[in-house]
This record gives C-alpha cells, structure tokens and sequence, in this order.
C-alpha cells in the first residue's frame, strides 16, 4: 500500500474524493433528520461515503515505512 | 525457568526502549493529537454509551459528570504523566525496571498481558455483533453472562481466529489502517445519532432535546438488573477509564517523545471527542434501538455503515492490544517463538470474548483493569517527586541490582488485598477505588522505602 510517494495533482484529487467521502458520510443523516430524504437513502448515501472515504485516504495517508 | 533467564529475555524485547529518548527523536504536539483522537475514538465506545444509558445515568449526569471526569483524566496525564515522561524520557518497562527490579516487573509484565487478553476479548465479542447480524445470530442481551447460543460462539471463534491471525502476522499495517478509520468512525457516531434524532421525536433545531433526553434516552432509571448510577459514577468512571495510562503511568512511554511536558493537554482530543461526544451519541442510538448489542443497535441506526463501524471498531482496537498480549506474554516463554506466544494470547483473547459478561459487565472489567495497574503508577510518582525530599534512593532496584524491590511488591500486593476487601467485604464499587489505591500507593511505598533502606543502609553499614 503506497510504496510510491503519489504525485502532487493525483494527491490533490484524493483529498478532494476523501473530503468528499467525509461528507457523505455525515452529511445525509442531518438530511434525514430535517426530512428532506429518507432513512434508506441515507444509508445508502453513507455507504458511498465509506467507500469513497476509504478508496481514497488509504492512499494520502498510508506512507510505507524506510526500510 | 531461571529468574535470570526471564531477566534477559525481557531486556532483548525491550532492547530499543532501553535509553532514553534523544533530542533528535523529539515530536510535535499534532502527533499526540493524532495518537490521542485516533485511540480513543474505539470499539468500546459503543459499549459504553449504552451501559450508561442501561444504568441510569441521568441527562445531567452525563453531560456535567462527563465534562469533569475527562477534565480530571486531562489534568492527570497533563501534570502527572507527560512531566515524569519528559523528565526521565524512559518507557513505562525500564522506569520500573530500575525502580522495582526485573522479577518483580516481570510479574506486572504478565498482569498487564492478561489484562490486555480481556480487553481485546471484548472489542473481539464487539465485532461479534456485527458480523453475526447476516446470519441472524441470537445476540446476548444486558443480562447474559454465559454464552447464549451455538451461532453466538461460532461467530466470536471466526472473529477471533482472523484477528489472531493478522496480529500473527504483524499489525503495522493495521495500525496505518486504525489511524485511517478514527475520522470515520467519529462522524460515524454522530451522523448515527443525528439519524436517530427522528425516531426520537427529536425536532429539527434542538428545541426539544432535553426535554426528550430527560424522557426517553437519560431517564436516571436503572433498568432491571442494572445498579444506578449517579453522578459520582459518571465522574469517577470518566476520569479512571484509562487510569493504567495516566495515574498508572502506561503512557509515560508516549509522551517520552514529546518536545514539552504541556503536550499531555494533547490528551482532550481523544476524551472530549471519544469519551464524550461519542458516548453521549452512543447512549442516544442506543435509545432508538431495539437491542443491546452494539451491532445490531449501530445497524438499526444507520444500516450497513454503522456495522461496518461496529467491525472495524472493534477490529483496531483488538488487534494492536492482543499484539501488545503477545508481547508481554513471550518473556514468559523464552523458548518459543513470537508466533506461538500470539497464539495463545489469541486463544485466551477468542476463549474470553465467548461470554457476554466481558462485554455486558465492560465498565466494571475497565475500573478493575485500572485498580490493578494503578498501584504502579503510585510508586513512580513517589519515586520521581517525594524520595529526594525524604532522603532516599530513587532507582533503587537499579543502583543496588536487587531483583524485587520489595517495598514496592508489598506495597502492590497490600493495595491488591485491601481493593479486594473493600470491594468484596466493605461493598464499595470498583469505580471508587483507583483513587484511594493510588494515593495509599504512593504513601506505602514511601513508608516501606523509609523502613526498607534504612534497614538495608544500617545492616550495610553495621555488616
């Protein structure tokens, strides 16, 4: 998992995905609670949230060790 | 087993950690942030915000006894642990390895292993409750010591067997991968209350919440077969739930690194984000749900996310602390390799974790993990503020290469007994002991230490 240092645009986009993936993962349930969607899309929403999340900060953030 | 042999296995596992910490080594505050807000956002929190609501901690319990307790667990890591840690820059191992002697720092070596078995039995019984979800699992409920059905075991030794695998393995990269998941798992919690606001009847703009809190999530009733908690309870709990790492001074091998003794202020990250706001959304899914387990009660608040949650959670949290079990366990076994030692820490972590009690009784084993290791921390403290102005030897173990200081193995020892008879006999609840432990701790071994080298000095010299 990222043994290469990733470059500085693609890194750009991953943050920009991962920040995204943060926000669905709050963002739904507030959504929800106003009654603007339903219970089923917000957990369908988090779960994109999840993926998008994990997808993505496992690349800005996992740095391999110097051997 | 020869004591010297234990002696040396035990050095070579904490070789590195052995001097301390140099200048160049030194980190920033934002990685004690990170360590401190990534910890302590864990797979007990779940747990614990609903065993507050099952005994009846009140709204105002909660939210006024919360914010003292983690302001008095703040302030302890903060003028306790970090300026020792700073000071000295030694690991918690060698700090008492010079205090107390390799034999008796081996015995502590084991306590603390099984302790962190246990530990990691319940995030392993925690993740239990998620995964079982799709199989329909009977989940224990409140009450249930024992394991309640054939699915229910056979769910924990499937958990239980990929932890122990990965932490055979090595768990760095789970590590990476905890540091990744704490974010998430925050906004977990509270996007799962938030969720649970409409089932509630919580309205939009907060206007009724605690009207609502006081009615139906924090009502100050116990439920049936649950002790009341009061307000003292929620402090004391709040503030010892991880007395071993500030009175106790596991700690000390964190803030070893940090470039100032304020750091320990880095601290209220982790309680005010993971002890507070997590336990507080915690009991609030917990009152929109149907079942006491943490599984199904994230699922029921969130779907799939909120499981997902439950595994992970418990996941990183178990696999460094069996990992950390492992460890502690090898010295005991200086001929087998660090696989096999694993192994049985896995064993006794998946053998745990199959009864309910770990999990459902989770903050009476969090008070007793702490009363057992407190004492300890009792002991630095004395040796670091109190020996100089007392005229004694701090380090004394070390200066003097005795094996077993014995002031301080007494001084453990009685402290065990007396928590045993105030608990046992007297009735006092565990969560009221660690503090009385930790300042008898401290008062004992001075007075041991007084009668102990004094004695020693006297025979030394008249010898």
């Amino acid at each position: 998992m990222g043994s290469q240092p990733i470059k500085p645009r693609l890194r750009i986009t991953f943050i920009i995905i991962a920040a995204a993936g943060l926000i669905l993962t709050l963002m739904p349930s507030f959504l929800n609670w106003q009654g603007v969607i339903g219970p089923e899309k917000v957990n369908n929403l988090m779960v994109a949230g999840t993926i998008l999340w994990f997808g993505s900060a496992i690349f800005i953030f996992v740095k391999k060790d110097p051997d | 087993m020869k004591v010297s042999s234990v002696t040396r296995k035990l050095d070579k596992l904490y070789e590195f950690d052995r001097e301390p910490v140099t200048k160049n080594k030194l980190q920033g505050i934002g990685n004690f942030l990170g360590i401190y807000a990534g910890e302590h956002v864990a797979g007990t929190e779940f747990v614990i915000g609903i065993l507050f609501v099952a005994h009846g901690v009140s709204v105002t319990d909660l939210f006024i006894g919360g914010f003292i307790g983690n302001l008095l667990a703040v302030l302890s890591w903060a003028f306790i642990t970090s300026p020792i840690a700073v000071k000295e820059r030694l690991s918690l191992y060698w700090q008492l390895r010079k205090i107390c002697g390799p034999a008796l720092v081996f015995i502590y070596n084991i306590v603390n292993a099984l302790m962190f078995c246990f530990l990691a039995g319940a995030m392993v019984a925690v993740s239990a409750t998620a995964v079982g979800i799709p199989f329909n699992i009977t989940m224990p409920a409140l009450g249930d010591f024992y394991p309640n059905s054939i699915g229910w075991v056979v769910t924990v030794i499937c958990v239980g067997a990929v932890i122990t695998v990965i932490a055979i393995m090595g768990f760095e990269s789970l590590a990476r991968f905890a540091k990744i998941a704490a974010p998430w798992m925050f906004l977990i919690f509270v996007a799962a209350a938030v969720n649970s606001f409409p089932k509630l009847g919580i309205e939009p703009g907060l206007g009724n919440f605690w009207q609502v809190a006081n009615d139906t999530i924090w009502t100050g009733i116990a439920m049936p077969g649950q002790s009341q908690f009061t307000i003292w309870h929620v402090i004391f709990f709040t503030w010892l739930a991880n007395a071993a790492m500030h009175l106790g001074m596991s700690d000390l091998s964190i803030f070893r690194y940090a470039k100032k003794w304020y750091y320990g202020f880095a601290s209220a990250v982790g309680m005010y984000l993971g002890h507070y706001i997590a336990w507080i959304a915690s009991g609030v899914i917990y009152a929109a749900a149907t079942s006491d387990s943490p599984g199904p009660v994230a699922y029921q608040a969130v779907g799939l996310a909120g499981a997902v949650c439950v595994v992970i959670a418990g996941w990183t949290t178990a696999n460094p602390t069996l990992y950390r079990a492992g460890l502690a366990l090898q010295v005991a076994s200086p001929n087998w390799k660090r696989w096999k030692v694993t192994l049985l820490a896995g064993l006794i972590t998946t053998t745990a974790a199959m009864f309910p009690a770990l999990v459902m009784q989770l903050l009476d084993f969090v008070a007793l993990y702490g009363l057992i290791l407190i004492p300890m921390g009792g002991i630095i403290f004395a040796d670091f503020y109190l020996f100089k102005r007392f005229k004694l030897e701090s380090y004394y173990a070390e200066k003097h290469n005795i094996m077993f200081n014995s002031a301080a193995g007494l001084t453990w020892l009685l402290l065990l007994v007396i928590s045993l008879i105030a608990n046992r006999i007297i009735g006092i609840e565990l969560f009221f002991l660690p503090i009385p432990s930790w300042i008898m701790a401290v008062v004992l071994y001075l007075g041991f230490s007084v009668v102990h080298q004094k004695y020693l000095n006297k025979n030394l010299s008249t010898g």
